[in-house]
């Protein structure tokens, strides 16, 4: 990408506390996993929030250092990932005109980032004018991890993405599965058949009708990159906690994943925005702490287990439960 | 599990080596055309051999016919099989099955040494029907004996064709070339198994024009999370990976596209 | 259920038979999406104060969006689509349209396409010959129409596919013979769209020859015709509602009458977006979406078009 030639600051995104943009994923006192899937309105994919920088910075780091780990597509999937280029980029430039702009003249294409002053001149359909491939660019400019889901002889197959903060799953393993086999490490969800009715529900999805929902886990640390390849730099968290420091280094992790119709090639993009929220400041919120307690105090051990904190879940149910109305 | 009786009407050897029973069904109900069964048990005698068996129709009663392998018995067994022309027998519901499709015109059976005992069945499904069937056998080394198999599946006025070695750019040409109205049969070890299910979807094939199963011991592979390398599975899931070092804890997540399990990280 | 809806003008219409037009339909406002071969758009066309829906098959090169062609013929029993497009509408007029959506997609995994196109059922194939042809995939049209004169898009076709088309005219007795789908190669699908009766002759012959039912694909743009139709009763136990469905009348229409929020695409049984659970009553399944198997085993139905073989059907919305 190129710098652009006229000195202008970085544009600056509004600050909103955290806690006050957070997803909550929980619209219950107790968590099953079932189609929660609504409408998205209004249809919009990307979501920039104060991390952007931050965040796209450890992005792009992480897409240099560790390519095989983070980018991986199957080459038939190339008239897709222009697409979702495309209709990325029109979006960006249409929703926050003040951080982004498309410039089209034929199909000579100028995009601009001006949150991190940069530019780039390419020729649509044109590879050779792009320095990577049109996913793995755009999934550069944004902090969402961007999955194509090809939609092909009656099945939804993980054909190309861009993974960079992955919930404990590895793209690189996971390329080319069907849905049903993407998602056979899920408890419950894969062996009740609500997997499969979720399935049929998104090859069913329309375009100009996207949707969305939110997934959840717990993140010890406040690291994005929870990847299986780095389990051993980010797995232990878990075994020095104590009460001194759970409310701080127990993190509520929400993935704020929107599904769109990709209507030239009839596939799929499900990106996933993470965010991350320490339960000492998801306590702020009363409403929350006691939700989330009764979740807690709830959920099933095979979900727990899963999600990787059935060991200190007890630590964490004594904690919120200082926040709990008698 | 549920276990079929049978009422014995016949028995005899094929090719002085594979011991078949023809019954008749007394109680239970066999849903299956053709498969495989871990054991069976004879006149209350419990064998724990593979056996291979073919649900015939033609006459009141549903009829069975069963095979197993006489060289995998043991001495008093063959001499007690050899014995047996009437009886009970019975076995549980197939752990293997293979659908003969109706709708097809020809049917390829792929097998090999392993494979007898399996394709045994399915010739007489087939034959029985009057279907348009060619066997290729993949012979595994130069030194394997005088073909008997290939004289009984000649004596049923198939094409017998044997192969020194299943080579993928010649046998896929003869794959390749085949129309929509034939079916795959696979039977052989898993090595073959796997290689022709590949190529065999690669050329075009659908599942469904895809039948069979593999004999004997699967080769599984598993997938370092951290360096990504591919390695022999063991019996633990607990392992070590030989290229990096690292623990892992292999699991079920399978991807057919490496053709390994996960082993992620443990600590 | 709020459907997104699109805004196009008519660029230009064009009298490709004398019972079939075309019409380039471009955005009023931005950029057309994309569409994939076999893809189809919903026109909402006025009809006596009302909006009434039909499906037409978009037949351009998927791989330009700067226009969208769709092709009309004139139907003597027309619902009121026909009607409007060859009387009413004239260069320069707006409609409303749906996003595409495509429920006849190509076969990834297939060798080979071959295509049986019946009459207007040549509408889908332009499309996805125009993508294969572009990307050297292998393909054949087989298309039957009353005579060259009435053969939409002929001369079309015979210039950019030469040998891969073959024609069937019935002025000079000429019959499109199932076996033109006899042996063909391993990997072969097959793609059917026409005439009720001809697509089922179709699919009746490719069972027969041996494809297996993941390699046969048909799309059928009205409703199949099942036989008379009952009165009945739909007690839907979410909504608190007791429906009474008459005979001329779907379902999934009563639904939408009073209000449900139900969804739904095709509506002619095709693509299951309707699908509901049922949790007592015998179903009439009439549609051509579900399985034999899901038909037996899962308890749902498609409203568009199936009905209840009892008096009442109980479900689960």
């Amino acid at each position: 990408m190129d710098q652009m030639s006229d000195v202008t600051a970085g544009k600056k995104i509004q600050d909103v506390p955290l806690l006050d943009r957070f997803p909550f994923p929980f619209t219950g006192d107790s968590y099953r996993y079932s189609n929660n899937s609504r409408a998205l309105i209004p249809p919009v994919c990307i979501d920039i929030t104060p991390e952007y920088e931050e965040e796209v910075i450890e992005k792009r780091r992480l897409l240099e250092l560790y390519p095989e780990r983070t980018y991986q597509s199957l080459p038939h999937t190339l008239a897709a990932q222009w697409e979702i280029l495309d209709m990325l980029m029109n979006e960006l430039s249409h929703i926050y005109p003040d951080y982004f702009s498309m410039d089209k003249r034929g199909d000579r294409y100028t995009f601009r980032n001006y949150l991190l002053n940069e530019e780039q001149t390419f020729k649509y359909g044109d590879l050779s004018t792009l320095p990577c491939e049109p996913l793995d660019f755009i999934g550069r400019h944004v902090q969402e991890d961007l999955i194509y889901l090809q939609q092909r002889d009656g099945d939804l197959y993980m054909d190309a993405g861009q993974l960079c903060f992955p919930a404990n799953w590895s793209l690189a393993f996971d390329l080319g599965m069907s849905y049903l086999q993407f998602h056979s490490p899920v408890p419950i969800y894969s062996d009740s058949g609500l997997a499969e009715k979720v399935l049929r529900f998104l090859m069913r999805i329309e375009a100009g009708k996207p949707w969305t929902r939110l997934n959840w886990t717990i993140n010890v640390g406040k690291r994005l990159d929870t990847s299986p390849e780095t389990f051993g730099e980010w797995g232990r968290g878990k075994l020095a906690l104590n009460e001194e420091n759970v409310g701080h280094q127990v993190h509520l992790r929400t993935e704020d994943q929107r599904l769109f119709r990709i209507s030239g090639s009839n596939g799929i993009l499900f990106s996933i925005h993470t965010h991350l929220l320490p339960l000492e400041v998801l306590v702020e919120n009363r409403s929350w702490a006691e939700r989330f307690y009764r979740v807690l105090e709830d959920i099933p051990d095979p979900i727990a287990e899963y999600k990787g904190f059935i060991t200190f879940k007890p630590l964490m149910i004594q904690y919120l439960q200082k926040y709990v109305k008698a | 599990m549920v276990k079929t009786t049978y009422h014995i009407l016949q028995s005899g050897t094929l090719m002085s080596r594979f011991f078949y029973i023809h019954a008749e069904i007394i109680q239970g109900e066999l849903e299956k055309t053709t498969g495989r069964v871990h054991g069976f048990e004879i006149n209350g005698i419990w064998l724990d051999h593979p056996a291979t068996f073919v649900r015939l129709s033609g006459g009141p009663g549903q009829h069975v016919r069963l095979y197993t392998d006489l060289q995998a018995c043991s001495e008093p067994e063959t001499l007690l099989l050899r014995e047996t022309k009437s009886g009970t027998v019975r076995f549980n519901s197939p752990s293997q099955t293979v659908t003969v499709h109706e709708n097809k015109h020809r049917y390829l059976l792929l097998t090999d040494q392993t494979g007898i005992l399996q394709s045994l069945p399915l010739l007489v499904a087939l034959g029985r029907q009057g279907r348009l069937t060619e066997v290729y056998y993949f012979q595994d080394h130069d030194r394997e004996s005088p073909n008997a198999f290939g004289k009984f599946v000649k004596s049923l006025s198939y094409p017998f064709h044997r192969i020194r070695e299943l080579e993928e750019s010649s046998f896929s040409r003869l794959l390749r070339k085949q129309t929509v109205d034939v079916q795959l049969l696979i039977v052989c070890d898993w090595d073959k198994y796997s290689r022709l299910l590949r190529l065999s979807r690669n050329l075009g094939y659908a599942n469904e024009d895809i039948e069979g199963y593999f004999t004997g011991e699967k080769e599984e592979r598993v997938f370092c999370a951290r360096c990504y390398k591919i390695q022999k599975k063991l019996a633990e899931p607990e392992m070590t990976c030989r290229h990096c070092g690292t623990s892992l804890s292999v699991s079920k997540h399978y991807s057919p596209r490496i053709e390994a399990y996960l082993g992620y990280v443990s600590l | 259920m709020d459907t997104p809806k699109l805004k196009v003008r008519v660029f230009e219409i064009k009298e490709e038979t004398p019972a079939v037009k075309s019409f380039k339909l471009v955005a009023v406002q931005g950029e057309l999406p994309r569409f994939s071969g076999g893809a189809h758009i919903t026109a909402y066309l006025p009809d006596k104060g009302n909006s009434i829906e039909r499906h037409y098959s978009l037949i351009g090169d998927p791989k330009q969006n700067a226009f969208y062609k769709i092709a009309v013929r004139r139907s003597e029993t027309s619902r009121g689509g026909s009607a409007y497009w060859h009387d009413r509408i004239r260069t320069g007029d707006a409609i409303e349209i749906s996003y595409p959506k495509n429920h006849l997609p190509l076969s990834f995994e297939a060798k080979h396409h071959v295509f049986v196109a019946g009459g207007i059922g040549i509408t889908p194939f332009m499309a996805m010959m125009a993508e294969l042809s572009a990307a050297g995939t292998s393909f054949e049209l087989h298309y039957a129409a009353a005579s060259e004169e009435h053969c939409a898009f002929y001369e079309d076709i015979r210039r950019k596919y030469g040998k891969r088309a073959r024609f069937y005219f019935s002025s000079k007795q000429q019959r499109m013979p199932t076996s033109v789908m006899w042996k063909q190669r391993i990997g072969t699908h097959v793609y059917f769209c026409g005439p009720e009766g001809m697509i089922t002759q179709f699919r009746n012959a490719a069972v027969r020859y041996g494809y297996p039912s993941s390699s046969i694909h048909y799309e059928l743009f009205s409703p199949p015709q099942t036989g008379p139709c009952h009165p009945f009763k739909a007690v839907l136990t979410k909504s608190n509602a007791i429906l009474y469905v008459p005979a001329n009348k779907s379902l999934l229409d009563v639904m939408l009458e009073h209000g449900i929020n139900a969804a739904y695409s095709c509506k002619i049984g095709g693509c299951g977006s309707c699908e509901i659970e049922v949790e007592h009553g015998e179903v009439d399944h009439r549609d051509f979406f579900l399985s034999d198997h899901e038909k037996t085993t899962r308890n749902v139905m498609i409203p568009c078009v199936s009905r209840a073989k009892s008096d009442q059907l109980v479900i689960h919305l």
